[in-house]
């Protein structure tokens, strides 16, 4: 095969048995490969009742057709499984070197199974794969345990791998690669539940394409395109996601209300982080340089250094949490990398608790005499130590946002701000809204895109479509336009390019400035594979995926009931919440028209599916006996029953 | 004419490492950066990335210390190009270079390195940040000398403005 590597690497931990298995050419051209390719795994493989953090579980990891190739930004990883977290289908798109790194080694997925009796990493040097002991790794933090397997195998060694918090499977723990990027919905407490702790790869083998000179003259014009982009090289390179705090309405005091501007505190302005930027530094293969690397001037971890701090981890663990002090940011930031934690699901959990503590439903006996106050810093750095090693009130945060509010009880629900178990401020009905109730991981940015419909800016939004940037078809309608983004974030994540570091359109549809929507593409992988890609076939195949996903959710309970944004308890019954969700209801049924979902119950229908030739998933939604139990986050164990402990990092 | 040099500008150099799969297709026909002849080393915390290369020397050591003289330069650009049918992957040339301009291939087990591409170096041409020029060795000194030029007079008008 070209632009695959056509094997697929199959790890089942109980029997110690290693498989490799060839990718069949059907599904490659299908599913593409990454997201695509996870999400039929998971579908196929991960039956509905399976505990996420059982033995039943699988992990997947897969690169792209286009990793490793010479068109930028695509050393990315989609690390997918049932997860743990939400209790939905969970993945979590990852840069670094792994990516690059595992295809050149040969293979375009590793698939894990079941579960490694003691602990155990798995070593692939190109074509030799080896189950290792790992018990010398156990309990230690992820940049330790990269440190160790990079002096053992080397510098050219990508590392991926979970710290403490995965162990001690803390439901929002993360894959962390390359030390600093790290792959969410819980992934980690996946790995820590198999008994797996890191995976090593040299790839040193590079890649084939059907039609290399062509390729690269092609990756060469949209590469060079990219970085003279203004959106790249200005803000991008210069600021990393930082610049959101000037534009993404971070959420303040748990989403007491969303910061302009003018509200963002002077010390976390983009361009106040930049006193402590030490360097900038990129994902393989990438030439903007989105990550600041910093070095802490004082405190506690005065001189340490970290690798990247994102927009997300200032607003979640920052001003969302009342916290406005730059240092203990970056203290927690590194606390979230080492013990391996998605800030996202670490944060907003860690404000639902401060919200409540504020409302009188927690109180000091519950956190065991810590102080939640929206302020203190020192406090809730204590807090994220005693999460990733599950001690005291921190074994309530670790089971992550919406079983916190459900063990809890005392009227704490009505104040968990959620779609299908993942954060998710109270928003007003509209486009946003809609991407976030309907995406099919849970409340979440990255699958129908922000800035791809215009919504928070109707004045950039014209000159985007007019100057080529995005496609015409966007301004159609508001539910097409949210449809196409959809499709690109779907395609971008199956191809194994960046969406994150980037924020432009181009950067997910790559020459897209050049040929209509999709043409620039399907050259590419056509002239990457041999296999003939064009706009129709791409944006079924984009569709094939979505509508997958959203079976697999389905199977796991998820309903029109589920699509929902929440609302505050001020505004839910009044006449203003009862017009947003009508209006919800309505752009809701719209959707649903557009994607082949049944209008009331929000599953994809046969005719839909057969047209995407899933015929089977139909088959298998009809001849279900019961009705699947209705989606109630992620089966809960009783608190004793996880490990804890470790080292503190 | 005066033969050209690979100039690269450590400023501009993001560490994409598009360099090499250009380079090893040029030379290879895959995209496997093992096989380049140019490699970006890269210091991630200083956020520093220096793609490395040969400086075709014009007292080249590599030669010098080559036992099978598999080692000449070529007359149309002034890269010193390896014979391989000559070379007995001895690797005395790597020890030799001070710039790591050497590698050994994979499979064939020589020694291969920068031949400037004929004239039309791959590296240059898909660098997307133009951090790879290649230009006549006899306008290097002065284009350097411009661009330090350049920077002092910024610094200087800073200094007059009072600002610094």
């Amino acid at each position: 095969m070209y632009g695959w590597r056509g094997t697929i690497l199959r790890v089942d931990l109980t029997r110690e048995e290693i498989i490799k298995q060839p990718l069949s050419e059907a599904v490659a051209r299908d599913f593409i490969g990454g997201r695509g390719l996870n999400s039929k795994t998971l579908f196929d493989e991960v039956k509905p009742g399976t505990d996420p953090l059982g033995p039943g579980n699988v992990l997947c990891l897969a690169p792209g057709p286009l990793t490793g190739t010479p068109l930028s930004l695509t050393s990315r990883l989609e690390v997918s499984t049932l997860s743990p977290y939400s209790g939905i289908l969970g993945d979590g798109n990852v840069g670094g070197s792994f990516a690059t790194f595992l295809k050149w080694a040969g293979y375009d997925q590793i698939v894990i199974t079941g579960k490694a009796d003691t602990p155990k990493y798995l070593w692939i040097d190109n074509g030799n794969v080896e189950l290792k002991d790992a018990s010398h790794l156990w309990g230690k933090t992820t940049w330790e345990t990269t440190d160790i397997l990079q002096e053992m195998y080397g510098e050219d060694v990508s590392v991926a791998c979970i710290g403490q918090a995965g162990e001690n499977l803390v439901r929002f723990a993360s894959t962390i690669v390359d030390k600093y990027s790290s792959a969410a919905r819980g992934s980690g407490a996946v790995w820590g539940s198999k008994n797996l702790k890191a995976i090593a790869v040299r790839g040193t083998s590079g890649v084939e394409l059907a039609r290399p000179e062509e390729f690269l003259q092609l990756a060469q014009e949209d590469n060079s395109f990219f970085v003279r982009d203004h959106m790249q090289h200005n803000v991008i390179a210069v600021y990393g996601t930082h610049i959101g705090m000037m534009s993404w309405w971070p959420g303040y005091r748990y989403f007491e209300k969303y910061l302009s501007a003018e509200q963002i505190p002077p010390a976390l302005t983009p361009e106040a982080w930049k006193k402590y930027e030490i360097g900038r530094a990129g994902c393989y293969d990438c030439p903007v340089r989105c990550k600041n690397v910093f070095r802490i001037p004082a405190g506690r971890r005065a001189g340490e250094e970290g690798g990247a701090l994102e927009f997300e981890c200032i607003m979640c663990l920052g001003t969302n949490c009342g916290i406005q002090d730059p240092i203990a940011i970056m203290e927690m930031e590194n606390l979230a990398d080492a013990y391996g934690m998605d800030v996202i699901g670490l944060g907003n959990t860690i404000a639902f608790a401060k919200d409540l503590y504020h409302r009188g439903i927690i109180t000091d006996k519950d956190t065991g005499g810590l102080s939640l106050d929206w302020e203190d810093a020192d406090s809730q750095i204590e807090l994220i130590h005693r999460t990733a090693l599950r001690e005291g009130f921190g074994n309530l945060i670790a089971e992550g946002l919406y079983s916190l509010g459900k063990i809890i009880g005392r009227g704490a629900m009505d104040y968990c701000y959620h779609v299908k178990g993942l954060s998710r401020g109270p928003h007003p009905a509209g486009l946003f809204a809609l991407a976030h109730a309907t995406s099919t991981r849970g409340a979440d940015h990255l699958r129908g895109r922000s800035w791809a419909y215009g919504e928070n800016d109707p004045e950039i939004f014209p000159i985007l479509i007019e100057t080529g940037m995005l496609p015409p078809q966007m301004s159609q309608d508001p539910v097409t336009g949210l449809t196409i983004s959809e499709r690109a974030t779907t395609l971008t994540d199956a191809i194994g390019r960046c969406k994150g570091a980037v924020n432009s359109w181009a950067a997910a549809v790559p020459l897209v400035w050049k040929y209509p929507l999709w043409d620039g593409l399907a050259k590419l992988l056509s002239l990457a594979t041999g296999f003939e890609f064009d706009a129709a076939k791409l944006e079924e195949a984009a569709d094939r995926i979505y509508t997958l996903e959203r079976a697999f959710n389905v199977r796991q309970g998820v309903t029109r009931k589920h699509d929902w944004l929440p609302q505050k308890p001020e505004v839910k019954g009044t006449p203003q919440g009862e017009e947003e969700r009508k209006e919800h209801a309505e752009m809701l049924t719209e959707y649903y028209r557009v994607h082949g979902y049944d209008l009331k119950t929000g599953i994809p229908t046969r005719e839909r599916l057969k047209l995407l030739g899933l015929k089977s998933v139909a088959d298998e939604l009809e001849t279900h006996p019961d009705p699947y139990p209705e989606w109630d986050g992620p089966p809960l164990w009783p608190l004793e029953r996880y490990p804890h402990g470790g080292r503190r990092a | 004419m005066q033969p050209k040099m690979l100039l690269v500008d450590v400023g501009r150099c993001t560490g994409c490492r598009i360099c090499e799969l250009a380079c090893s297709w040029a030379h290879e026909g895959v995209f496997n950066p093992l096989k380049s002849r140019i490699s970006v080393i890269t210091w991630r915390k200083e956020g520093i990335d220096i793609p490395m290369v040969c400086q075709q020397c014009d007292t080249p050591l590599c030669q010098d210390t080559c036992p099978t003289a598999a080692i000449f330069r070529d007359g149309k650009t002034g890269a010193l190009v390896v014979e391989e049918n000559r070379c007995i992957g001895c690797r005395m040339c790597i020890v030799a270079c001070p710039f790591g301009g050497f590698s050994i291939h994979t499979e064939r087990h020589v020694a291969i390195k920068c031949d400037l591409c004929e004239g039309e170096p791959a590296c240059v041409k898909y660098c997307p940040m133009g951090a790879i020029e290649y230009v006549p060795v006899d306008k290097v000194g002065l284009a350097k000398k411009r661009a330090g030029a350049k920077r002092l007079s910024e610094l200087l008008s800073l200094v007059t403005k009072g600002v610094s």
